[in-house]
């Protein structure tokens, strides 16, 4: 006689809870409707602004509060709520209701908000369509405001409890007590909504999409979320609590065995080191780096600095950010990517961007530094400023020809000796390399390795150069594989070139990162991986418990197969043996 | 009145962040701003609640009018912008 209810949903953060339901409904805020006084219409409108007011410093607080704990990245969606509150015509579409209508200030207000948000539902894209829930975050704002209700905390659950929500907007977000929330699920929602977002940074599991969840839990009801599978269940039967009791041990039991890797290094059973670092792209993420046990930083892409604001950032500014990545990897090196602007990434004020017919065959990379000096040496001077007491790498984006690295080094040496006679210190023994992402320089890395100190294998744009494809065109995109023999090749070739000069060679970008490619990357003879810090324990413990002859004899094999198919089925095959926990039984 | 067409080409379209930056810009200007799209009527290019219900996701076309004293300078600097794909 039990009413066990399994819901499906989809899988936004891993975990296994079994816990009891924290029930929010959603929040109803009751609109006044009441006729204003001809006489007292100006006074309505100033009432109107008051609230408006603290609305706004309502969500500056929020914002605050949210940037402390989660990092700016997670904040800025507020900078948008502070565009939709002072939205002007929205404000004198309802000061003129209020004027012409003679209604009150919370009716007008929630009239002109409600049109808004009828228009949206013949938005067909899902992710646009989910904006509205900022918009309807902000008029509960405004309207609690104005009637003087209180600010009701997201769920405030004083024990430990998986929340059970319609929905999730960005201010509950920032009311949700870590220490007791364990899981969140909610009815509507996709990767990208706000639940979704903040259950991956605080590392809680987290079901959304799980259609008519909220109006069947009650509050108080055993419930199980498991967001490995993107399940949730109700009032479980005792033999289904066992099951996932079992389950959930078996997660704890690899997350722990993957965490007390963190001290120990990525080296093979027979010997062979395997430097693994972290990918980041802002100085907030070393925490990250560091917490996975990353071994130092092997890809900082500096645009996102100049991408995020419409003028150049400052060589002093410059400095603060890349001194904060410094010190805070220290001891281990950071590896400074010059700035790689176009392809795919641009910003208005640094050139033409996407007036090119062909941006990735463009101006971009080292292409756009060469041209831009002021832009490069600014670059140049910031990082070595910053590396004082440090340990400093610094590489060339887009590299198709010796020239370039010769003309790029020129300036390294100019830079350095400007600095030298200006009094500042620096890493004046910073290693400087370059990334191999075209072919051209894959062809000619014997003549590269003579000139440069390392080489890091740009694991995307390799591909999509080689196999002229792109991956973003849904018709082609199968082709875009990374198990494709002449890719296999490539980082044969550049690898053998580097070793040959005594250089190190490594390699960044999503290939190095998925545990999938770990064991073939490691029997190719690389040095170093370059992955998101997420993805560190889990590549760590790979490569901890293979050999490197065991690594080559896969690459051996794989190299005598003729097609990308047939390699791919070998490594599935025998990755999926070795760590069926890590890399599921097929891909499609 | 000066008129802009152009194609919206960031992965995610006209959305909140978006829409905030092309507000932040449009609002820099004396000039009138209009925004439509082939399958909804014009908005107010200054309003961030008017551009989001456009649903203008990638590959739309956006058709950007500027009507006032510096229309051609709005007109252009809003059309780099979406051209450069909101700088995302």
């Amino acid at each position: 006689m039990s009413n066990e209810l399994r819901l499906r949903g989809v899988a936004v953060s891993p975990g296994i809870v079994l816990g009891k339901a924290y029930v929010r409904q959603p929040e109803e805020v009751v609109v006044p409707n009441f006729v204003v006084d001809a006489s007292k219409v100006e006074a309505e409108i100033q009432r109107l602004h008051a609230a408006l007011r603290q609305t706004r410093e309502g969500i500056e607080a929020t914002r605050q509060q949210l940037a402390d704990r989660m990092g700016e990245d997670h904040a800025e969606i507020f900078d948008a709520h502070l565009l939709i509150l002072e939205d002007t015509k929205a404000i004198e579409d309802t000061e003129q209701l209020i004027r012409d209508s003679l209604m009150c200030a919370e009716f007008a207000f929630n009239r002109v908000i409600g049109r808004i948000l009828e228009s949206f539902e013949s938005i067909g894209d899902a992710y646009l369509k989910e904006r509205r829930t900022d918009i309807q975050d902000v008029r509960r704002r405004v309207l609690r405001n104005l009637t003087g209700q209180e600010l009701q905390a997201f769920g405030a659950p004083n024990e430990e409890s998986a929340i059970v929500a319609h929905d999730v907007s960005p201010s509950d977000t920032a009311m949700i007590d870590r220490r007791f929330v364990l899981a969140i699920a909610t009815d509507l929602g996709g990767r990208t909504s706000h639940a979704a977002i903040l259950a991956r940074s605080y590392g809680i599991a987290c079901v959304v999409g799980v259609d008519g969840l909220s109006a069947q839990a009650v509050h108080g009801d055993q419930i199980i979320v498991d967001g490995n599978q993107g399940v949730v269940i109700l009032r479980p039967t005792a033999e289904t609590v066992r099951e996932y009791e079992h389950a959930r041990q078996r997660f704890i039991e690899l997350e722990r065995q993957l965490l007390t890797l963190k001290e120990f290094p990525a080296i093979t059973l027979d010997g062979r080191t395997i430097e693994l670092s972290a990918n980041i792209k802002s100085p907030d993420e070393t925490t990250t780096a560091i917490a996975k046990g990353a071994k130092g930083i092997g890809l900082y892409r500096t645009e996102y600095l100049f991408l995020m604001r419409g003028d150049l950032p400052s060589e002093d500014e410059q400095v603060d950010a890349y001194t904060r990545v410094m010190r805070d990897m220290a001891p281990e090196t950071v590896i400074f990517r010059t700035l790689d602007i176009g392809g795919d990434k641009f910003a208005s004020y640094l050139g033409p961007g996407h007036s090119e017919l062909n941006p990735f065959l463009g101006w971009r990379g080292i292409r756009f530094l060469l041209t831009r000096h002021d832009i490069f040496r600014t670059q140049l001077r910031a990082f070595f400023r910053a590396s004082a007491g440090g340990k400093l790498k610094i590489m060339f984006p887009m590299i198709t020809g010796l020239e370039e690295v010769r003309a790029a080094t020129a300036l390294v040496e100019e830079v350095k000796r400007d600095l030298t006679e200006e009094g500042y210190a620096f890493d004046a023994t910073a290693e400087i390399g370059v990334m191999i992402e075209t072919p051209a320089a894959v062809a000619i890395a014997d003549l590269l390795a003579r000139e440069t100190d390392f080489f890091s294998i740009g694991s995307n744009d390799l591909i999509q150069y080689t196999l002229a494809v792109d991956r973003g065109n849904a018709r082609i995109s199968y082709l875009y594989e990374p198990m494709h023999p002449s890719i296999l090749r490539l980082i044969r070739n550049t690898v053998e070139a580097g070793h040959a000069h005594d250089i190190w060679v490594g390699m960044c970008g999503e290939v190095a990162g998925d545990p999938l490619y770990s064991v073939l990357l490691v029997g190719l003879g690389l040095d170093e991986l370059s992955i998101s810090a997420y993805m560190i324990p889990e590549v760590k413990r790979i490569i901890r418990s293979i050999t490197y002859d065991e690594a080559k004899m896969l690459v051996k094999k794989a190299m005598g197969l003729s097609t990308a198919a047939e390699i791919r089925r070998l490594v599935h095959g025998v990755m999926h043996e070795r760590f069926p926990d890590l890399v599921a039984e097929d891909r499609p | 009145m000066t008129r802009r067409e152009v194609t919206i080409r960031n992965e995610l379209g006209m959305h909140l962040r978006s829409a905030g930056a092309f507000v932040r810009i449009a609002a820099k200007f004396k000039a009138q701003i209009r925004v439509a799209t082939p399958e909804v009527g014009a908005v107010d290019g200054k309003s961030i609640l008017g551009l989001v219900t456009l649903g203008a996701s990638r590959g739309c076309a956006l058709f950007i009018t500027a009507d006032g004293p510096d229309e051609v300078e709005a007109a252009d600097a809003l059309a780099a912008l979406v051209n450069d794909g909101f700088g995302e």
